[in-house]
């Protein structure tokens, strides 16, 4: 099983700060919704893991499976060998990229057919927790997943910025082997030396070569000025995140089923939903800081104790930079499946604004969809910590 | 710099005769890296293309060594995962070595350290 460092932080910081913005702003039924909950910028985009959504929590340790391998014994385990229920089990893969993809150049990554956006961006999620209650335990079981049909493609800005990442790295190798060039040449004569004794073994020769070269290494990362020239391009791409822009089609789907007392023959599917938002960043102000014009089509459906059957249709202006972010957001609700509720509506802007690295400003104004329910008025000014400190990704 | 996951290997590559040899890296898994060699204490930073050539035609290249460092970025959001594949050439067979190694945090770094004998 594969749950690294990147698993952990995502899980403590992403996952749940996404899952909880997503579920507080956007899914979450009229009657549940927090009063001081505020969308995103990206609060008409489908949830990052629609399985964790559709269950309604929030996992504290996501297992990432990064190969075939891997996967079956996450499963498995999680399964007790596939003999039982899953108890609070969460687990997410990105199946394309199970395989090496040695050849997948980021130039090559660059623009994709909407095929390879597919594979590219596919996510699948698959989670279970208890959602009953002591008196009446439920187990719900629920699946998920993601992707973009359409992914834009690199910035310039990013394509410059990938560029100049390139050749400093190649520039931070070449000072370490400018460093290492008196003991590597005596390395080079031992080992010119060795292979010409009768009878060398390259296996065992490879093996001291290497335990020869790592010290050579080591040596180098203790070299002050080494060290200052790779903080220099460490700390200038610190906060390097690539951006894509143009035409962009996300698509989510998931669904979750409750068993009572763990009784498979008495699971029944709890709720189903579906999300599609068409997005299209730097398409009508190529010079300008970024336009982006968003639309959302969101279908749930599932038990009334649940939120019912919805169905949304929103759109949003969103427009930021580096430091700020601004956008108006509009969504349509409609009661589906019988039900004789009116129609709902959601006006809300949304201002961002990055006081410090790790801290953004935020303010929201507008009104919520059931205008008769306390704090119904959206009017609110606060701060939002980004620890993982990454923000809005296409 | 310490948290940087790191590979260090050598490869025997057989060359021919008078021939200058081809190295070529390419950082694959969609993320971004940079290659540096040295050979017989010269470096040079691969180019835009991912290419290097050592020697010279009529040049003997036989039992000396070609060191590579490429360092490489973890840009990609959905995976840990860095490939580095090196591809030789200017011997009777072109030869590729494929490498992986998982970055220690998100947007961390992987550092290849790859030599070739050639033999």
């Amino acid at each position: 099983m594969h749950t690294d460092s990147r698993a952990h932080r995502r899980t403590r910081f992403l996952v749940a700060a996404r899952i909880s913005a997503v579920l507080l702003a956007l899914s979450a039924p009229r009657s549940a919704r927090a009063q001081n909950e505020a969308p995103e910028l990206s609060s008409l985009r489908p949830p990052a893991s629609p399985a964790f959504l559709l269950l309604g929590v929030s996992p504290t340790e996501v297992h990432r499976p990064t190969n075939p391998a891997d996967f079956a014994f996450t499963l498995v385990n999680g399964t007790s060998m596939l003999s039982e229920l899953p108890e609070n089990f969460a687990l997410e893969a990105a199946p394309y990229w199970f395989a090496s993809r040695r050849m997948l150049t980021w130039q090559e990554d660059n623009v994709r057919s909407p095929i390879q956006s597919f594979w590219r961006t596919l996510a699948v999620t698959t989670g279970s927790a208890e959602i009953g209650t002591d008196e009446a335990p439920v187990t719900g079981v629920s699946v998920g997943s993601r992707a973009m049909l359409l992914s834009g493609r690199y910035s310039q800005a990013t394509i410059d910025s990938l560029s100049a990442l390139q050749s400093a790295l190649a520039s931070e190798g070449g000072m370490n082997l400018r460093l290492a060039a008196v003991p590597l040449a005596a390395l080079d004569r031992w080992l010119a030396n060795e292979m010409g004794k009768p009878g060398a073994n390259r296996d065992s020769l490879r093996a001291e070569y290497n335990r020869r070269r790592a010290a050579i290494d080591d040596a180098v990362l203790t070299d002050p000025a080494y060290q200052k020239q790779v903080k220099a391009v460490r700390d200038r791409f610190n906060d390097f995140a690539v951006r894509r822009e143009g035409h962009m089609l996300e698509v989510a789907g998931g669904a979750a089923w409750g068993f009572p007392d763990r009784v498979v023959d008495a699971g029944r599917l709890r709720r189903w939903a579906g999300w599609a938002t068409y997005s299209c960043e730097r398409c009508f102000s190529p010079a300008g800081p970024p336009l982006t014009p968003v639309v959302m089509v969101r279908y749930q459906a599932g038990e009334d104790d649940v939120g019912g059957d919805v169905l949304d249709v929103g759109a949003s202006l969103n427009a930021s930079d580096t430091r700020w972010g601004l956008s108006i957001e509009g969504v349509w609700r409609q009661f589906t499946g019988g039900s004789d509720a009116d129609a709902l509506y959601r006006i809300a802007g949304h201002l961002e604004y990055q006081v410090r690295r790790d801290m953004w400003l935020q303010a929201t104004f507008g009104r919520d969809q059931d205008t008769s329910r306390e704090g119904s008025l959206l009017a609110q000014l606060g701060f939002r910590f980004n620890f993982a400190e990454e923000r809005y990704k296409p | 710099m310490p948290n940087d996951a790191r590979l260090v290997d050598l490869q025997f590559y057989p060359v021919s005769e008078g021939q200058p040899v081809r190295v070529r890296a390419i950082v694959g898994a969609g993320m971004a890296g940079g290659t540096s060699i040295s050979y017989k204490g010269q470096v040079q930073e691969v180019g835009t293309d991912g290419s290097a050539t050592v020697g010279a035609p009529g040049g003997n290249l036989r039992h000396s060594v070609i060191h590579c460092i490429t360092t490489v970025k973890d840009i990609n959001p959905a995976s840990d995962k860095t490939v580095v594949t090196y591809i030789l050439s200017g011997g009777p067979d072109e030869a590729m070595f494929s490498y992986e190694l998982d970055v220690n945090t998100s947007g961390g770094y992987a550092r290849y350290l790859i030599d070739f004998a050639l033999v």
